[in-house]
Order: C-alpha cells, then structure tokens, then sequence
C-alpha cells in the first residue's frame, strides 16, 4: 500500500478529484467576491454544462472542441441571465441576502427537475472523448478523461488569474468587488460586471461538467455531492479568495482519496467534513485569512 | 418582492412536479390521478364490460432524483400486467385501477405515500418499490392495516422476519450471492476484494458475500465501502487492487456501480470483475460502456439488446409488447419486477376470497404456488414472504449480455 505506484495512482486521483473541487470552489468565490451573494446553484452548473456538452457532442455530432467551446458560450449565459434577470431584479426589489440564497436554492431545484423533464431522469451516456480507456503513465495507467479534466482545470485557473489580473475588465471586476459606488464613479459599469463574474462561473462550472459526463455520465446529481466538496473547498481556502479555492479544493481532494485509502472508505466523508468544521472554529477566515462580507 | 419571490418557487415546483413525467401513464405526489391502465392498442381483446367498483391498486414508487429511471420502468412493467388483466375482464368483472405516488426514492415518501394510499384512496394491494429500505419501511404500516404489500426489493432484510402482509415478487439478494459465488469457485478464484454500498442493500449483501465466500474456502482480502452518493472512487479502488486478492466482487446499483467498474478500467485493472443482479442494470452499459467487459455476474433476468434475445418466451412475449408499445427496450430489469408484482397481485386477488377484504387477499397470495412468471416459478407457501428459488448465471462480453460461459472468460482473462 505504500509503493511508488499505488502512491502515485492516489496522487493523479486525488489532483483530478481535487481541481473539480477547485474550480468550482473558484465558481463560488468569484460570485461570493463579486456580489457578496452565495450561490447554492453552482453543482447545477455544473451538471447543466454536462447535459449542454452531451447535447451539443452527442446528440448534434459536433466535434469535441466546438462542443467544448459552445458549452462555455451556453453556460456563460444562463450564468449571466440568472445574475442579470433573477438576482438583479430580487435585489433591487429589496430582496435580503438571504432569500437570495433561498431562491439559488430553488433555482438548483428548477435546474434539476427541469433537465429530468427536459433530457431524462436516469443517466445518460456521454461517450468517450478518448479511444483507450486508460493509457500508461510512469508505471501506472491513467485515464485520459482524468488528465483532460486536469488540464482544464489548471487551464481555468491559470487563465483565471490572469484575466483578474492582467486584463482591463479583469481589474474592473476586482474594482467593483472592493467598492461598487468608487468603481461607478470612475466610469465601470458594475452590474455588468456582476453579470459577467456570474457568466464566468457557470461557464467554468459547466465546461468542467462536460469533462466529467465521460467519467461519471450525465445525471441531474452530478453536481450535488462534488459542489459540497467544492464548498468545503472554498470555505477552507478563505470563501471568496479564488487561490484559497484552489488550495482549499485540491485539499480535499487528497483528504479525500487518501482517507479511503489508508484510513476508512466508509468514513471519508465524514472525516472529510469534521475537518471543516475544525478549520471553521479555527480559522474561520480560512487559510487565506478572507474577510468575510457582512 | 415577495409576489416575484413566490412565483420563482412556484415555478421551481411546478417544474419538480413536471419532471415526474417522463414515461408513466398513471401519478403523482400531490395530484394521484385514478384511472384503470390504458390497454395496449397490440392487445387482441377488446376490454370486458366492467360491473362494479374498481379494484384500487396502489404504488409508491420514484419517479423523480437519481433512481426514477428504475422507478418509472417498473412502472411501465406494472401498467402492462395492469392493462393485459382489465382487457381480460379484470377480477370478477371488475376493472382494476391504478393509483401512483412519487416516493422520491426516500423512506419518509414511501412511508406518506403509503400512508395515504391506505387512508385516503382504500386501496386493496400495494406494490412497493425496488428499494428495499422503503419497503421494510412501509411494511409496518401494511401490517397494521391488514393491506397486501409486495415489494421488489432485493436486499435480505424484509422477507423471513414473520411478516403475513409482505411479499417479495422478485429473487431475494443472497439468492444471486450464492450462484456468484458458484461462478468464483469454478473460475478458481481463492479470494476476493469485496466492494459494497454503505446501504441496507449494500450490507446485507456484503454479509452474504462474506458467508458465502468463506464457505466455499476464499479468502476476503479486503472488504470496503462507499457511499452511494460518491463519483470518485481512486481510494477505494487502490485499496482493492493492492489487497493481492484474485478478483473484485461489487456489491451495489446503479450508477455509481458503473462508475466503479469504469474507474477500475481507467485505473488498469484487467481481470474479471464479479457482481450480482446489478450487473443488469442498463447503466452498466451507458457510464462504464466497453469497459463493462469481463463483468460476470447472476441475477433473476436481464435486459437483452432485443426481444428476439430474451431467455425465456415468456419474456420475449413481454418485450415484443413493450417494444411495440414504447419503441425502445426497457430502462432496468425494474420492468420485470414490476410486471411479475403486478401479476402476483392479480393471481392472488383472482383466488382471494373477498377481494375486499385484506386478510383474504393475503391468504390467497400465501397459498400461491407453481405462479410461472418472469423471474421464474414463483411459490409462497414456504411462509418466509421469498417466492424465488433459483436464479442465472450472466457474463459481458464485447458490449453485450450473453449467458455464462467459463471457456470464455477464461479466455478472455488471458
């Protein structure tokens, strides 16, 4: 059990599981960053993107990169016509923060349903994106479909970083983030902004979902679980810090596999969720020391 | 606000409600509608003039979350058995009718839906779900109120517990258990590493297994479990393939199931794999696909690819029907169970004598015996609430079901 092999078979594992929980975990901590507002819809996004994806690969025959690419555009926007159109209009009707979590919640609920009604309740296969199931790596063997939900994490990530922080509307985002009235004043347009931070994380949710459909198919629970993890995550990390999200994520991701391994399959969640109440009464701030919006 | 408010919520339901739409004929968790089961239009005989009130029937079922495509299958089987009676005249000239609830796949569902089928809707039957921690769930309350009960569950717990009202219309989980471990012993496998779900299912089957293997002299090496809601399973799986042992043993359903054999593909394993009736599940073949090859497992039935390649007649007949009537095979082998519940409910309501008294319906259904249905030959009189007694041997072999056969899967492994 503890050979170079089997160590490096947890460690790819728990990197693949872990960016999941990542970029998402990032998905919150934009929204949460941006608009001060949780957002408990962020699974379904996730599992909305996988059913986007499907449709767009499988059902029309487009090739995977198109597919990719029209699932970020499709996601990019029932992320920003829930911010503009829903949130937006909650909010200026006097709506507190917290019905506004409520109404994510109902939100998840509508997604859920409303892909059973729309595709199916049971799940449905996404079909491989790769010819071999697995290919060697070292001296494992690896998935491939693992390694591309990797690499478009860190793709995510990475190009994350710098569009908030080498881009003009990146810069306009974080502006509005810190001081909505200063950043009118100088001209940003803050609700477009918030429109688009929300568009981003559906986006990112719904690639990454599309990732997933070939290892986990396509169901309307696929985000439930994983986007507890991703909470998790992002909590740990420093909710609303996007580099605590991706520490705080792949965290998790190794508490995870590695707990199953070497301590107990059957209570890894549990183990995994004590923690986080741990680090809560801790460091409620998490590890990043994020102040939390009142 | 709070208008706009209610409205997104109300939405939000109506949705839910919707969704529980896809492929019944008969619903649902707030509105039950009451109607006898529509008859096949394939049907040759016109239905006979009922006389009568109709005999109510009542299902709790999930129709909705992860489990409704099972759910809404075993439906499906119900309505045919349903249909096939009233066209034949139904019980004693009456029509017998219909009456589904949403249980969501939950306890607390099935235990309202049941409720409410007994102290709203007076129903004579019910046919509960493939879930067995529902079932023994609702079966205290089919107790009490004197009202027939069969479920299609598989996990142990339910049946030689004394329960009169309770009946299982599909084969009890250990039965497979043993024909697995049948298969073990001929493919020369000395130990295992035992997966199971954290479930009243899962670990019923687990202890089963772990009787069953040790009897037979294999060593369980390791012996783990996951949670049903899990996707990523690197974990567990490392675990199993570092333990030494000469193969895996799955004990679980479904989807995650399949993600398992999946991730063990992914992950470089290259032996067989062994399972029991989940092995049918037709998610075997949409998440794990190719990589379902060398899964050996037993159960009551499967689903072919066609009717024409059923494994009784019997069955054939059935899937010609449902093929015919729906333009596709059958989601789950939920569609079996359902149709062979439904079809002990009829045998049993046709003998009782007084089919509006519980007690003699239930009578009739102990008393029932030599019932040839599709899980096979179906007797009761042993008292225990099981009524199967044999179960097969199933193999996958390049992307399709076919029936056990060692020389090639000792090929196949090298």
């Amino acid at each position: 059990m503890f050979t170079f092999p089997v160590i490096l078979r947890l460690v790819i594992g728990a990197l693949m599981i872990g960016s999941v929980y990542a970029v998402l975990g990032m998905g919150y901590s934009l929204i949460y960053k941006a608009t001060g507002l949780m957002n408990l819809a962020m699974g379904d996004f996730l599992m909305l993107g996988a059913f986007v994806g499907l449709t767009f690969y499988k059902t029309l025959g487009l090739n995977i990169y198109l597919s990719f690419i029209l699932t970020f555009v499709v996601m990019f926007i029932v992320g920003y016509v829930t911010q503009r159109y829903l949130i937006t209009v909650l909010l200026n009707k006097g709506a507190s923060f917290s019905y506004i979590i409520l109404c994510t919640a109902g939100l998840s609920m509508l997604f859920q349903n409303g892909v059973q009604l729309i595709w199916a309740p049971f799940t449905l296969q996404f079909p491989a994106i790769f010819s071999k199931a697995s290919v060697p790596f070292l001296s494992i063997k690896v998935a491939p479909e693992n390694l591309l939900v990797l690499a478009i994490a860190t793709v995510s990530a990475v190009a994350l970083h710098f569009f908030l922080n080498k881009t003009r509307f990146g810069t306009a985002m974080r502006a509005s983030a810190l001081d909505q009235t200063a950043a009118s004043s100088v001209g940003i347009d803050v609700g477009l902004t918030k429109g688009i931070t929300w568009g981003l994380s559906a986006a990112l949710a719904g690639v990454l979902g599309m990732a997933l459909g070939p290892v986990y198919g396509v169901y309307s629970a696929l985000g439930a679980m994983i986007a507890q993890k991703a909470f998790a995550g992002a909590v740990t990390g420093g909710y609303g810090n996007i580099y605590g999200a991706v520490i705080g994520g792949l965290f998790y991701g190794f508490v995870e596999t590695f707990t199953a391994a070497y301590v107990s399959t059957a209570y890894k969640d549990v183990i995994t969720f004590v923690i986080l109440i741990v680090i809560l009464s801790v460091a409620p701030n998490g590890i990043f020391k994020e102040k939390v919006i009142e | 606000m709070k208008k706009l408010f209610a409205v997104i919520l109300s939405l939000a339901m109506i949705l839910s409600l919707a969704a529980c739409g896809g492929g019944a004929s008969t619903d649902r968790s707030e509105a039950p509608t009451e109607k006898p089961a529509e008859t096949p239009a394939e049907t040759p005989d016109a239905p006979a003039e009922s006389s009568g009130d109709p005999i109510k029937i009542g299902v709790y079922m999930p129709m909705t979350g992860t489990n409704a495509g099972s759910g809404l299958t075993e439906i499906q089987g119900i309505e045919m058995a349903i249909a096939e009676a009233n066209a034949a005249g139904g019980i004693d000239g009456r029509q017998l009718e219909l009456i589904t609830y949403d249980d969501a796949g939950t306890t607390e569902g099935a235990t309202k839906a049941a409720t409410r089928l007994i102290e709203e809707d007076g129903v004579k039957v019910i046919l509960g779900s493939f879930q067995s921690p529902n079932v023994l769930a609702v079966s205290e309350l089919t107790e009490k109120a004197q009202v027939l009960h069969l479920g299609t569950g598989t996990g142990a717990t339910w049946t030689n517990i004394g329960l009169n009202y309770t009946y299982r219309a599909t084969a009890n989980g250990n039965l497979p258990v043993g024909t697995m471990v049948e298969e073990l012993v001929d493919l020369g496998k000395k130990s295992i590493a035992l997966i199971s779900v954290e479930s009243d299912y899962g670990q019923s089957g687990r202890s089963a297994v772990v009787a069953g293997a040790e009897a037979a002299g294999i060593e369980v090496k390791a012996d783990l479990t996951y949670q049903s809601a899990d996707t990523d399973f690197t974990g567990i799986i490392v675990k199993a393939m570092s333990a030494g042992a000469d193969t895996i043993v799955l004990y679980g359903l479904g989807n995650e199931m399949a993600m398992i054999i999946k991730q063990l593909r992914q992950n470089g394993y290259e032996d067989l794999i062994f399972t029991i009736e989940g092995g049918a599940n037709s998610e075997i073949f949409t998440v794990a696909g190719a990589s379902a090859d060398g899964l050996v497992f037993a159960a009551a039935y499967v689903i072919p690819a066609t009717p024409e390649e059923a494994a009784t007649p019997l069955m054939k007949e059935k899937l010609t029907a449902f093929y015919e009537q729906y333009g596709e095979m059958p989601y789950s082998d939920t569609f079996y169970r359902g149709y062979d519940q439904a079809a002990l409910a009829i045998e049993a309501l046709k003998n009782a004598e007084n089919v509006d008294d519980g007690a003699s319906i239930m009578e009739a259904c102990k008393a029932l015996s030599g019932v040839e249905l599709l899980g096979g030959s179906f007797d009761f009189t042993a008292g225990t609430g099981d009524g199967l007694t044999a179960t097969n041997k199933y193999m996958i072999m390049d992307g399709a079901i076919k029936a056990y056969d060692k020389a090639a899967l000792e090929a196949w492994e090298g």
